[in-house]
C-alpha cells in the first residue's frame, strides 16, 4: 500500500520557499524565550558567570574565596534591579544560554527541508530555554530566599562543611585517608590520582567584531572601535570582572590563560602536575564556562577533559592538609561540576552528558539519605543540629533539583520529549511548596510547552490552564504570571497558524514588559507571517534605537538580517550598519553568524 | 516610482503546474514601497517542486526568480486485512514516522465505505485511553500499529458477487514542531472478497484447555447463505495431536436459504501444547463442491 496524497499546510510550505532564512526566522521565535527575564539585564554572561560562583551558600559565608567574589557586585545590583526572577535565570545559565546558540547555527543545516519536519531543531531551542529559564528564574529565586532566611545565621565552618561536601569514591577515600596521615611534605601520589590540567587553547582568542568591521567596512571605522582588551585591566580577578561586565568574553578567556599560567597550568601544561587551589579551580571554571558561552565547545571539551569526574584526591581539601586545617569537602564547586557533566551534550556525546549527569545525581541523592539517616552530608558521624541538618537537606535538596532541570534539558535537547515529560512530572508531584506557587506553575507551563513543542495542541492548551488555575496570593508576582500566560497564549495561537491572534497575545505581553526583546521578536515574526515584512522591520528597527544595548542581541539580529535579506537588494548596506551599531555598543562576545554577513560575499 | 505592478507566483512540480498567484496587481508602487503577498498552499506531492515568480511592471519589464525545495515522504503506510470467518475484516495500519523528528499523530481515522461499519480498537473501552500510551508521540522511524475492524453491513451478508471491495481511505493528520501540521489521506484501501461460497462454519463452544487424552466437545455453526436448500456431507480428516471421535462422510440435515445448523463435534487429544483444529471438509451434495475449514480454532491440551 502506497500513500497517494499529500498535504501538507502553509507553514511548511513557506518556510521551503524562503529556504533556510525562513526557518532561522522560525527559530528565533524560539529562542527568544529564554530571555524573558533577561532582557532586563542585557548582560547575561556575567550573571552566568557570577551564577557560576554564586552558590547558594556563598552569599552568606565569609570567608568565600576571593574569586568568587568578583562577581559579587554585580550580583547584588542584579539582585535589586530585575529582583529575584532575572537575578535567576541564569541559575543553569550556561545550559541556557547555549542551547539557543545552537539553534542558531543548526538553523543552517536545517535548511534542507523535510516534507514535515524542518523546525525541528530550533523549535526545540525555544522551548527548551524557555522551560529552562521558567524552571531556572524560579530555582534560582527560591535559592535567594534561602540565603536570606538562613545565610547569616550560619557560622562559616558549618556553611564550608555544608556547602563543599561531597563523597569520595573508595580509591579516592583511601588516597586521602594515606594524605592526611602522611609527615608533611613525604606523601606523593601516582600520577594517576592527580588532575592536571592545562590551557589547550594556543593563541590569544581575537575581537571578531573588529575583524568583521575591518573586513566588510573599512579600517577607519574599525579604528573607532574601542573594546577592552586583558591589556586594558588589572591581571587579576578584578580585571576579569571588568572584561566580563564588558561582555568581552574573548579577552577575558585570554586573561584566565595568563592567569593559569601563574599557577602552572597554562599553555602546554596538562598531563603535569601542579597544585590546585580554590582560587585556580574558580578561575577554569570561569574558563570553561566562557568558552561555552562562545560557543568554543571543542577548545572547552578538550580543556574539560583532565578534570571529570572530578574526584582526584587532589580536588579534596584533605589532600592539603597544612593549607585547608583538616577542613573536609571538594574545592570544586557543585555548579563546575553541573557544568562539566553538561558539557559533553555541546560535542554530540549526549549519552556521555546523561551519564555523567545521574552519577552526579547518585551521589547527591546519596548525601540526602546521609542526612536523613542522622549522618552528616558524607556518611561520616558528626553531631548536626537539627537547624543544620534541616538547611542541608534544604541546599542539597536544591541540588538535585538543578541536575534534574539539566536532565529535563538534555533530554528535550535530545527531544526525548518523554523523558522530559516524565521528570518534570516527577518534579512536580515531589514540589516543595517552600518554592512558591510560581515555581510550580512555571514547571506545569514547562509541561505544556514540551507538548507545544512536539505538536500536541491539546494537551498543551490542557496544561496552561492547569498552570493557569493556580493563582498566586502574593500580589508582586502576579505581572509576572500574567507575563508568562500572555506567551503561553501566544505560543498556541501561533502553532495554530493563528498569526493574528498570536500577534495581539504578544503585544498585550509587551505592555507588560516593554523591554522585552523575545516578545519583540515574537511580533516581528507574527507580522512576517501576516504578509507585512515592512511592519516586522520597522518593529525591530525601533527595539534597536530605543536601546541599542539590550536591542543587539544575536537572535533579533538573525531575524532583522533575516527580513532584510527577504526585502530587498540593499540587504547588504542594512547588514553594514547594524554591524557598526554592534561595534559600538558591544563587546566581543557576540557572535557574528547571526548578521549572515559571508552569505552575500 | 514604479507603475502597473504584476506579479505572478507559479507552482512546478513533477506532474502539474499549479498557478498560486494569479495577476496580483498594484497600479503604483512608490520608492521603498512593497508589495507583500503570503502564499498558503498544501503540499500534495512529493519531488521537486519550483516556486516561479514573476514580476512584471511598467511597459513589459519583468523578471522572474525560481525557489527550488524537495519534498520527502513523511510517513510510511502499510495495510493489512484479515477476514474473520464472521465476515468481519480486520485492518493493520502500520504508520511510520519517516521524518527527521518527532511527530504528534493528531488523528487517524478510517473513513469507511458504505459497505462496512468500523470500529476503532485503538482505545480501552474502560476509559476510552489511547493504547498508545498517555504522551502521544511518535519518535523519529517508530511505527505504531492501528487496528479496525470493519463489519460488513447487513445487506453485503448475503452474497454479493463483487470481488473487490472498498474499504475506505485512512486520513491521518499530525503535527510536529510547534504545531506544524501535516496531512496525509492515503488512496481508496481495497480488499479482496473472498468468495467463499455457499457455506460458511463458524465455531460456538470450545474449551479453552483440555486434558490430555479425556475427551472433549466443541459447537459449531454451519450456514447456508445461498437461496437454494443445501445438504451436506461431513468428514473429518486426520489432525497430529489430536483424533476425531464422530463418523466422518455423515450426511447432515438439509440447510434452508440463510438458515444454519448446529453441529457438535468430539475430540481426544492425544499431544500436550496448543493444539490446532483443522480437517473439516464439508461437501454440497448436490454440486459436489467441497469447502474446507483448516485452522478454525486452537485448544491448549495439558497434562
Amino acid at each position: 500500500m502506497e500513500t497517494s496524497q499529500f498535504e501538507e499546510n502553509e507553514k511548511s510550505l513557506n518556510t521551503y520557499f524562503k529556504d533556510s532564512t525562513n526557518s532561522d526566522i522560525f527559530d528565533q521565535i524560539s529562542k527568544h524565550n529564554f530571555m524573558n527575564d533577561s532582557a532586563n539585564n542585557n548582560d547575561e554572561v556575567i550573571k552566568n558567570v557570577e551564577t557560576v560562583v554564586d552558590q547558594p551558600v556563598d552569599n552568606m559565608s565569609t570567608k568565600e574565596p576571593i574569586i568568587c567574589r568578583i562577581f559579587a557586585p554585580c550580583n547584588d545590583s542584579s539582585i535589586e534591579s530585575s529582583k529575584k526572577v532575572s537575578e535567576g535565570t541564569f541559575f543553569d545559565m550556561i545550559g541556557t544560554s547555549d542551547k539557543s546558540l545552537i539553534t542558531a547555527l543548526s538553523s543552517d543545516y536545517n535548511s534542507q527541508i523535510k516534507l514535515s519536519s524542518h523546525n525541528a531543531n530550533f523549535s526545540a531551542e525555544f522551548q527548551n530555554d524557555d522551560s529552562l529559564y521558567s524552571l531556572s528564574a524560579d530555582i534560582d529565586s527560591e535559592k535567594y530566599f534561602y540565603n536570606v532566611s538562613a545565610g547569616n545565621l550560619l557560622n562559616t565552618s558549618e556553611g564550608d562543611r555544608r556547602r563543599d561536601a561531597w563523597i569520595p569514591s573508595y580509591r579516592t577515600r583511601q588516597a586521602l585517608l594515606a594524605a592526611a596521615g602522611a609527615p608533611s611534605g613525604t606523601f606523593t601520589l601516582d600520577k594517576d590520582f592527580l588532575t592536571m590540567p592545562g590551557v589547550v587553547l594556543q593563541e590569544d582568542m581575537v575581537d571578531n567584531v573588529y575583524e568583521a568591521v575591518n573586513h566588510y567596512v573599512d579600517g577607519v571605522e574599525a579604528a573607532q572601535r574601542k573594546v577592552l582588551t586583558f591589556n586594558d585591566v588589572t591581571q587579576d580577578e578584578r580585571g576579569l570582572r571588568e572584561l566580563i561586565q564588558a561582555e568581552c568574553y574573548r579577552a577575558a578567556v585570554n586573561l584566565t590563560s595568563r592567569l593559569l599560567t601563574m599557577y602552572g597550568q597554562g599553555v602546554g601544561r596538562a598531563g603535569y602536575s601542579s597544585q590546585h587551589t580554590l582560587h585556580s579551580i574558580q578561575l577554569w571554571f570561569t574558563r570553561i564556562s566562557l568558552l561555552v558561552k562562545l560557543r568554543s565547545w571543542s577548545i572547552a571539551w578538550a580543556e574539560s577533559e583532565p578534570w571529570w569526574d572530578l574526584d582526584k584526591p587532589d580536588l579534596y581539601f584533605q589532600f592539603y592538609s597544612e593549607l585547608y586545617g583538616g577542613r573536609p569537602g571538594t574545592i570544586v564547586p557543585f555548579s563546575f561540576r553541573l557544568l562539566l557533566a553538561e558539557l559533553p551534550q555541546y560535542v554530540h556525546k549526549p549519552q556521555e552528558a546523561f551519564k555523567r549527569l545521574f552519577s552526579t545525581l547518585s551521589v547527591v541523592r546519596k548525601i540526602l539519605q546521609n542526612l536523613n539517616n542522622a549522618l552528616s552530608e558524607d556518611g561520616s558521624h558528626i553531631e548536626l543540629k537539627d537547624q543544620d541538618r534541616e538547611e542541608s537537606i534544604k541546599l542539597w535538596k536544591c541540588r538535585e533539583t538543578r541536575i534534574l532541570h539539566s536532565v529535563i534539558n538534555l533530554a528535550f535537547q535530545q527531544k526525548d520529549y518523554k523523558l522530559s515529560i516524565d521528570i518534570l512530572q516527577q518534579l512536580i508531584k515531589n514540589c516543595d511548596h517552600e518554592y512558591g506557587v510560581y515555581y510550580y506553575k512555571a514547571l506545569i507551563s514547562a509541561i505544556g510547552r514540551i507538548y507545544l513543542q512536539l505538536g500536541d495542541l491539546n494537551s498543551a492548551k490542557v496544561w496552561f490552564s492547569k498552570s493557569r488555575s493556580f493563582k498566586s496570593n502574593n500580589q508582586g508576582k502576579n505581572s509576572n504570571v500574567d507575563f508568562q500566560e500572555l506567551i503561553n497564549d501566544g505560543l498556541l495561537a501561533l502553532s495554530d497558524n493563528n498569526y493574528d491572534k498570536a500577534y495581539t497575545y504578544f503585544q498585550k505581553a509587551s505592555i507588560k514588559d516593554p523591554t522585552n526583546i523575545m516578545v519583540k521578536n515574537n511580533m516581528a515574526v507574527c507580522l512576517l507571517y501576516c504578509g507585512k515584512q515592512k511592519e516586522a522591520v520597522n518593529l525591530l528597527e525601533t527595539v534597536l534605537s530605543t536601546n541599542p544595548t539590550v536591542g543587539l542581541h544575536e537572535s533579533l539580529l538573525l531575524n532583522l538580517c533575516t527580513l532584510y535579506e527577504l526585502e530587498s537588494s540593499s540587504a547588504k548596506e542594512n547588514k553594514k550598519t547594524i554591524l557598526k551599531m554592534v561595534s559600538k555598543y558591544k563587546g566581543d562576545a557576540i557572535s557574528l553568524h547571526c548578521l549572515k554577513l559571508q552569505e552575500k560575499e | 516610482m514604479i507603475s502597473d505592478v504584476n506579479l505572478k507566483a507559479e507552482l512546478q512540480t513533477s506532474s502539474q503546474k499549479l498557478f498560486l498567484i494569479d495577476n496580483r496587481n498594484k497600479d503604483l508602487l512608490k520608492p521603498k514601497e512593497t508589495l507583500d503577498e503570503v502564499i498558503h498552499h498544501e503540499v500534495k506531492e512529493i519531488g521537486t517542486h519550483i516556486l516561479i515568480c514573476e514580476v512584471m511592471y511598467s511597459t513589459g519589464v519583468s523578471f522572474r526568480k525560481f525557489f527550488k525545495f524537495q519534498v520527502l515522504k513523511p510517513l510510511d503506510v502499510k495495510t493489512k486485512f484479515y477476514t474473520a470467518e464472521s465476515d468481519d475484516v480486520y485492518l493493520e495500519a502500520q504508520i511510520q514516522n519517516i521524518t527527521a523528528g518527532p511527530i504528534c499523530l493528531e488523528k487517524v481515522s478510517l473513513e469507511s465505505s458504505d459497505y462496512f461499519k468500523v470500529s476503532d480498537l485503538n482505545t480501552f473501552k474502560e476509559d476510552s485511553c489511547s493504547v498508545f500510551g498517555n504522551i502521544n508521540i511518535l519518535d523519529k522511524d517508530a511505527t505504531r500499529q492501528y487496528l479496525y475492524c470493519l463489519s460488513p453491513q447487513q445487506d453485503l451478508n448475503s452474497r454479493s458477487i463483487v470481488k473487490t471491495l472498498n474499504v475506505g481511505i485512512l486520513d491521518i493528520i499530525w503535527r510536529s514542531n510547534l504545531g506544524e501540521k501535516g496531512h496525509l489521506q492515503t488512496s481508496t484501501l481495497q480488499t479482496i472478497h473472498v468468495d467463499r461460497g455457499d457455506i460458511r462454519l463458524s465455531l460456538l463452544e470450545l474449551p479453552n484447555i483440555v486434558f490430555l487424552e479425556n475427551p472433549f466437545h466443541f459447537k459449531c455453526k454451519i450456514s447456508n447463505i445461498s437461496d437454494q436448500e443445501i445438504e451436506i456431507c461431513i468428514n473429518l480428516e486426520e489432525m497430529k495431536n489430536l483424533v476425531w471421535c464422530d463418523i466422518s462422510g455423515k450426511i447432515l440435515q438439509k440447510i434452508f436459504p440463510s438458515e444454519h445448523i448446529e453441529v457438535q463435534l468430539h475430540l481426544v487429544p492425544l499431544g500436550v501444547g496448543l493444539q490446532e483444529i483443522s480437517g473439516i471438509r464439508l461437501k454440497d451434495v448436490t454440486t459436489q463442491q467441497c469447502y474446507e475449514f483448516d485452522n478454525i480454532a486452537e485448544v491448549f491440551v495439558l497434562q
